[in-house]
């Protein structure tokens, strides 16, 4: 290696040092507590090995609440791909009213996500909820549903919110996406005869794939640690029959101060989304080549 | 040049003395609006009386209070003073993070509270904890509702059944609210738990096992469910916290339920025109009053605390009758010393019926591992009143997993 090609690497070395330090403090800690019989105020019991990761692993709850999270990922992600193509596809087009159309499906991003939580606690509220009230008055239901009552409608609730507000931030992507294809082998395909289908499954599709990539990656990251609508709809309740690994892990630390296994609970999170994007990245290179 | 450095020196010393004060911290979380204000003028006093104590209030959200002490504690920049709930109590005392007070008061001092006040703030006989607050529920019973059901306020816990069943059969509201999540959800199975005579820890054993396998306990968790299932209770009881009760109740929607003074003070305030009495919690027999549930808030004096005496002397200073008629009454709540229980502050009627239920109110148990053993209770009440499991069922399992958690 010639000094020229090292250069590069001690222009970013400073950076790169802060952003390693910053980033692998708190995950050395994390593995520092999840080895450690912790108190419930953080104080250091004397090292227990791989003890916390056994009890976490004899939790059923830990398994019940891990198959709901990975079902709660795979639900919102797919949901919000499906559902952001189609619309980032008719946003990319020239029509009357298109800014106003993007505004509107942009929005929900503007709204923190806590808040969008409240406001939907209120939509699905049994007695003074909007939803109701709209079913009511349709005929579509006969009396009140407790939307938030039992997990059969509490759950499909949050995913349909889960995936209401990843929307926004994918069709950002797929947009970006969009706007990096050239015009001029539409105009091609469109002098040769194709039609708007065929266009669509053999050009756009196609060179649309690695942001797709990229929004299913990032959206599985936000979905897999996402907490505020689970917390503020239900808790996780009722009988933690809505609890997903973040908010079992936040009760675990702040509410019965397991902070040894909430530590050890963030480790297999953290493992859990590693290994995910490592196979995904191998996957999208594999088919790259 | 010997000259002026005698007079720096001389300034240094000056300033050294007249900076010098011990810094106090308190941290108090907000019951009500007026929380931050009452504080904030009780440390103006006690700095105007105390010239060398320098106060610095914390005031914060109740939501989030247990994880911001947890993690004060966990960095070790807790305050010396803090304010939050008697449950938290033998957790800090057996984290050692917290002191035990008696050394530090003096027979007047604890003499102005109540006897049965400080017991009950006692974990294993010494007094981590003064009682800041104080409350006791009461039945809150909704009139027109029952004139027009054709029937009558209940003192008993079958005349509750029968009072709830003929307004949820002859209007269109429902008979008895029963709290389904949330803030004191366990509590609100504690009435019915309690006055059937059952408890949620066995004390002969020193209240370290369950006790939820008694015959009392399955009867209770029994009455709460035919509530449910006869549709004399709201539908969707999980759907439930406090506040959506009160709101039921504000709303002339819900004939009966059981919540603190604060109900009261927001239907005259919101302007509700609810023709209401805050009546006791039912018996069991006619003519004997209910059991309720009294709520103590503590105060507690940190152990890495450097101004312990400061701390204490500030508490007093506190507890004095003004105060708290200033923040407690505000706050809708009850006082805890028995001169400012004498205050005009608390003569009025919703505090009032706070105050006569207060003899036979009962206090929730406090134990190191209360918080899983309440999320254990409520998981598994929850699991009854949607209809999930049978009373037996939840029961045996909470008697199972509770058992196991007040173990370790």
């Amino acid at each position: 290696m010639n000094k020229k090609s090292l250069k590069p690497l001690l222009y970013i070395a400073p950076s790169f040092l802060l952003a390693f330090i910053i980033i692998s403090y708190p995950i050395i800690d994390l593995i520092r507590l999840s080895v450690n019989d912790v108190g419930t105020f953080g104080d250091l019991n004397g090292f227990i090995g791989l003890l916390n990761y056994q009890d976490v692993f004899e939790d059923e709850l830990f398994f019940e609440v891990l198959l709901r999270t990975l079902f709660w990922t795979v639900s919102v992600v797919l949901g919000t791909v499906i559902i952001s193509v189609p619309i980032a596809l008719a946003l990319n087009e020239d029509f009357y009213g298109k800014g106003i159309a993007t505004t509107i499906i942009m929005l929900p991003w503007a709204i923190s996500l806590a808040m969008t939580a409240v406001i939907w606690k209120w939509i699905l509220n049994p007695e003074y909820g909007m939803l109701n009230s709209v079913l009511l008055s349709f005929g579509l239901i006969d009396e009140n549903i407790g939307w938030l009552a039992n997990a059969s409608t509490a759950f499909p609730m949050q995913i349909l919110i889960g995936i209401l507000v990843s929307i926004p931030f994918t069709i950002s992507i797929l947009m970006g996406g969009l706007s990096s294809i050239p015009r001029d082998i539409y105009e091609a395909a469109f002098l040769d005869g194709a039609s708007y289908f065929t266009r669509l499954r053999t050009l756009t599709l196609p060179l649309l794939k690695p942001f797709i990539n990229i929004a299913i990656v990032l959206n599985v990251i936000y979905v897999f640690n996402s907490f505020p609508i689970i917390w503020i709809l239900t808790e996780g309740g009722p009988s933690n029959s809505t609890d997903i690994l973040p908010t079992y892990l936040y009760k675990m630390a702040f509410q019965y101060g397991e902070i040894g296994l909430a530590a050890a609970v963030s480790i297999i999170m953290l493992s859990l989304l590693l290994m995910f994007t490592f196979i995904y990245a191998y996957v999208a290179m594999k088919e790259k080549k | 040049m010997k000259k002026s450095i005698l007079r720096v020196l001389t300034g240094v010393c000056v300033l050294s003395t007249l900076t010098y004060a011990s810094t106090l911290r308190v941290s108090v979380p907000a019951y009500a609006e007026s929380t931050k204000p009452a504080f904030e003028k009780i440390v103006a006093d006690f700095e105007k009386a105390n010239p060398g104590i320098d106060v610095k209030l914390e005031v914060g959200s109740w939501s989030s209070w247990q994880q911001k002490l947890q993690t004060d504690f966990f960095s070790g920049g807790n305050a010396d003073l803090i304010y939050s709930t008697r449950a938290w109590v033998p957790t800090y005392a057996a984290a050692d993070k917290i002191v035990a007070l008696d050394s530090y008061l003096s027979n007047s001092d604890k003499a102005q509270f109540p006897a049965s006040l400080l017991e009950a703030a006692k974990v294993n006989g010494k007094l981590y904890a003064l009682p800041s607050v104080t409350s006791a529920r009461n039945l809150y019973v909704n009139l027109d509702l029952l004139k027009k059901a054709g029937a009558t306020v209940p003192t008993t816990w079958a005349q509750l059944q029968e009072t709830a069943k003929l307004v949820s059969q002859n209007t269109d509201a429902y008979g008895f609210g029963i709290q389904g999540k949330e803030v004191e959800m366990e509590k609100y199975f504690y009435y019915a738990l309690w006055n059937f005579g059952g408890s949620v820890l066995d004390k002969t054993v020193g209240g370290t096992k369950s006790a939820l396998n008694s015959p009392a306990a399955l009867k209770a968790a029994n009455y709460y469910n035919d509530l449910i299932k006869n549709g004399y209770s709201q539908k969707n009881v999980t759907s439930y916290n406090r506040e959506d009760l009160q709101e039921l109740f504000k709303q002339g929607k819900l004939a009966m339920m059981i919540t603190h003074g604060v109900l009261a003070e927001q239907i005259s305030s919101e302007g509700h025109n609810i023709n209401f009495v805050q009546t006791d919690v039912p018996g069991m027999v006619k003519g004997k009053k209910g059991i309720t549930l009294g709520v103590i808030d503590a105060v507690h004096l940190s152990k890495n605390s450097k101004n312990k005496e400061d701390a204490v002397k500030f508490l007093m200073f506190s507890v004095k009758p003004k105060y708290q008629a200033d923040w407690i009454a505000k706050a809708n709540l009850l006082p805890v010393t028995i001169e400012a229980g004498k205050d005009k502050a608390f003569e009025a009627k919703h505090l009032q019926a706070m105050i006569s239920a207060v003899p036979n109110a009962k206090f929730a148990f406090i134990h190191a591992k209360s918080t899983k053993i309440i999320d254990i209770l409520r998981n598994e009440l929850q699991a009854i009143y949607s209809g999930k499991k049978t009373p037996e069922q939840a029961l045996k399992t909470a008697h199972k997993k509770i058992n196991r958690a007040a173990r370790k």
